[in-house]
């Protein structure tokens, strides 16, 4: 194994406070923090309720990809560069299919989103695919089959097909895709804190070799942490659909790379074997909270990127400083 | 690293860079006469202009894995490097442009480097967050929209044609493969990568600098994406600061294609030059063979996920070790690698 953070080379095995670069950097990110609260609260009309609301809807895609996200994280295999093409195309065939009713739309979403990301889930846990090589080529080929069959155009929903309005409605103000994003971030939790499969993900990625070797199924882990990334993308297309009644490739945007922010800024270490949904969930609201911020004070989308990738650096910092401390 | 390199052994057998490149060469060569259209010398200037684009960030992400490590941010500093080319060129001259970009890409590298030798930290986060960073940053120097120039001199020459089969900016690419490989293959310095990208800890023990080595490698890998997006940007007299990641995914299968494994320590430029020139065949052929851009998108996806599942080390393990009661009754253990490393 050529883990670079589990070996102590260039780093003396102190305490990281004891180095005065470390010791500068932690202070120094709490001032940004404090700056950063200051910056955010004080912006005219940030705290409003209805710029809580929009801030809630603005993140219930990025939030529910995000929960998939994370468990992938917590098993140790990186994160999946195919959410944003899945969630994207998962949106278009469930417009599709609504020519079969609604409920059978949502199930075949969802179970066709979860078995396609199970089978990469499968070549990387059984395998030992690199999942981010993996799943770049992935979006690749998905991206190739979902234009051959769309034609690359914008999916509309059947003319006689069920209303699909209840998805981008609002109950006492706040998106329907908030309530589902909160819902799937709980389930996500329970799956990860109170089954086995969910403790032997965070032994996988803790120490994938000690859990093989204590004959634990960590290959199926794997597969399922996968197979349940895959699925809340699925989630989030359907959601998506709803919102935008239409559907293409270009929905996918950047919610990949918004997704593995929000996980990496609620903590989740990147080399797996510690984080949370509810800590994703917190990441997903804190980055869409300072992006509403720099909407509100009218910063351009660069520097809106260019925060996000700041605050990505100091989380990744933060998590490791913080780890190698404790250990 | 350790979800991403593991230890191979099946990769090594897979026929690397250079039969690849001469089998779909020939398959360019053969598939036309079957069906319709005929290669002419400018499918070849084709192929050797997407080498020219993608060559650059394949060598830049092929030298981190080999050492072991994984630079997403390649991606946006090619993108940073073509914007800022274009744009510094404009006003001060296309060699004060050129500088710029690979300063910018240097500094971007050694930044990246510096953190990940420090903090001892996976570069995965690191060069993603990078790649945030640079983005947002090529952003706000092109403004937001695409920087075009209105000196066409340097494209004209650029894409001149050279021998018949190539362009000046293919040319010049060639030689900068070519002089890395050379850099890379007998100089100490290629040793010192290989051997980081290893076993860092005996490099560490047998002498070598580990972090100068880390920081070193992510500051060439900024600094040839960097130069790279200005020639694209010279090449075409504009960039685009928008970040697609087209180029990124040919990139990593070239270098897989040209015999970098995913455990690192393996691979060459001139091999990562091969599987880019083995990638750029696939797609002239398919445009020869007048197959519609649709199916082209499938069936190079399709290339780039085999090429990804092939380079997976336990490929031969057989679904039982989803159930791990049952592998250990099996055989698997003894061809697996994994226990005998």
């Amino acid at each position: 194994m050529n883990s670079v953070a589990s070996t102590s080379l260039g780093t003396p095995r102190v305490g990281p406070l004891r180095s005065p670069v470390t010791a500068a950097l932690l202070g120094g990110g709490l001032i940004a923090a404090v700056a950063a609260a200051w910056f955010v609260l004080s912006t005219d009309g940030f705290a409003t309720w209805s710029n809580v609301k929009a801030i809630l809807a603005a993140s219930s895609f990025i939030g529910i990809i995000a929960i998939g996200q994370t468990a992938v994280m917590i098993s140790g295999n990186f994160f999946s560069m195919s959410m944003g093409i899945q969630a994207a195309g998962s949106a278009m065939f469930f417009l599709y299919a609504l020519k079969f009713g609604l409920l059978p739309a949502i199930l075949m979403t969802i179970v066709i989103g979860a078995v396609i990301s199970a089978l990469q889930g499968y070549t990387i846990g059984v395998w030992g695919a690199s999942p981010i090589i993996l799943t770049i080529a992935s979006s690749s080929v998905l991206t190739g089959i979902i234009v051959l069959i769309s034609g690359g155009g914008t999916v509309h929903p059947p003319a006689d097909a069920p209303s699909i309005n209840f998805l981008g409605d609002r109950v006492g103000g706040i998106a329907v895709s908030a309530f589902v994003m909160v819902g799937v971030a709980i389930l996500a939790q329970v799956f990860l804190s109170r089954t086995r499969y969910g403790a032997v993900t965070y032994l996988a990625g803790a120490n994938r070799a000690a859990a093989r070797a204590a004959g634990l199924p960590v290959a199926a882990t794997v597969v399922v942490v996968f197979a349940l990334a895959g699925l809340c993308a699925a989630v989030a297309g359907i959601m998506m659909s709803g919102f935008q009644q239409t559907a293409s490739l270009s929905l996918q945007g950047t919610l990949t790379f918004d997704a593995i922010a929000a996980v990496l800024v609620g903590g989740c270490a990147v080399l797996g074997g510690r984080g949370s949904a509810i800590a994703t969930l917190l990441g997903t609201l804190g980055i869409s909270a300072i992006n509403s911020a720099l909407v509100l004070r009218d910063y351009s989308n660069g520097v809106q990127i260019l925060v996000k990738g700041g605050i990505v650096l100091a989380a990744v910092l933060a998590v490791h400083i913080w780890s190698t401390q404790r250990r | 690293m350790s979800s991403l390199f593991r230890q191979t052994s099946f990769v090594r057998r897979v026929p690397r860079g250079p039969a690849i490149a001469i089998a779909m060469w020939l398959v360019m060569l053969i598939l036309p006469s079957l069906t319709t259209g005929s290669v002419e010398a400018q499918n070849y200037r084709d192929i050797f202009q997407n080498f020219a684009t993608v060559a650059p960030l394949a060598i830049a992400m092929g030298i981190t894995m080999i050492m072991a490590e994984f630079d997403i941010s390649v991606i946006s500093t090619f993108a940073l490097g073509g914007v800022l080319a274009v744009k510094v060129g404009d006003s001060s001259g296309i060699f004060v442009g050129t500088l710029a970009a690979v300063a910018a890409g240097a500094v971007a590298g050694i930044v990246q480097g510096s953190i990940i030798a420090r903090f001892n930290i996976s570069s995965v986060p690191v060069t993603l967050a990078g790649f945030l960073l640079i983005w947002g940053l090529t952003e706000v120097v092109a403004g937001g929209q695409q920087v075009a120039s209105e000196n066409f001199a340097p494209g004209e020459k650029l894409l001149s044609v050279v021998a018949e089969y190539f362009t000046l900016g293919s040319i010049l690419v060639i030689a900068g493969v070519v002089i890395a490989h050379l850099l890379l293959c007998y100089t100490k310095l290629g040793r010192d990568l290989r051997a980081v990208g290893g076993d860092r800890r005996a490099s560490k023990i047998s002498g070598i600098r580990v972090p100068w080595v880390i920081v070193g490698t992510f500051a060439a890998s900024g600094l040839i994406a960097g130069l790279g997006g200005a020639l694209q940007g010279f090449s075409f007299s504009n960039a685009n600061p928008l970040v697609s990641f087209n180029p990124l995914v040919s990139a990593v299968i070239a270098a897989i294609i040209g015999g970098v494994g995913i455990s690192g320590a393996t691979g060459s430029p001139l091999g990562i030059g091969c599987g880019v020139l083995a990638l750029g065949t696939l797609s002239e052929t398919l445009v020869i063979t007048e197959v519609s851009s649709d199916l082209a998108t499938v069936i190079t996806g399709g290339f780039l996920l085999a090429i990804a599942i092939i380079s997976a080390p336990d490929l031969r393990v057989l679904p039982t070790r989803l159930l791990p009661g049952l592998a250990r009754r099996s055989k698997r253990s003894a061809l697996d690698p994994e226990p005998t490393s």
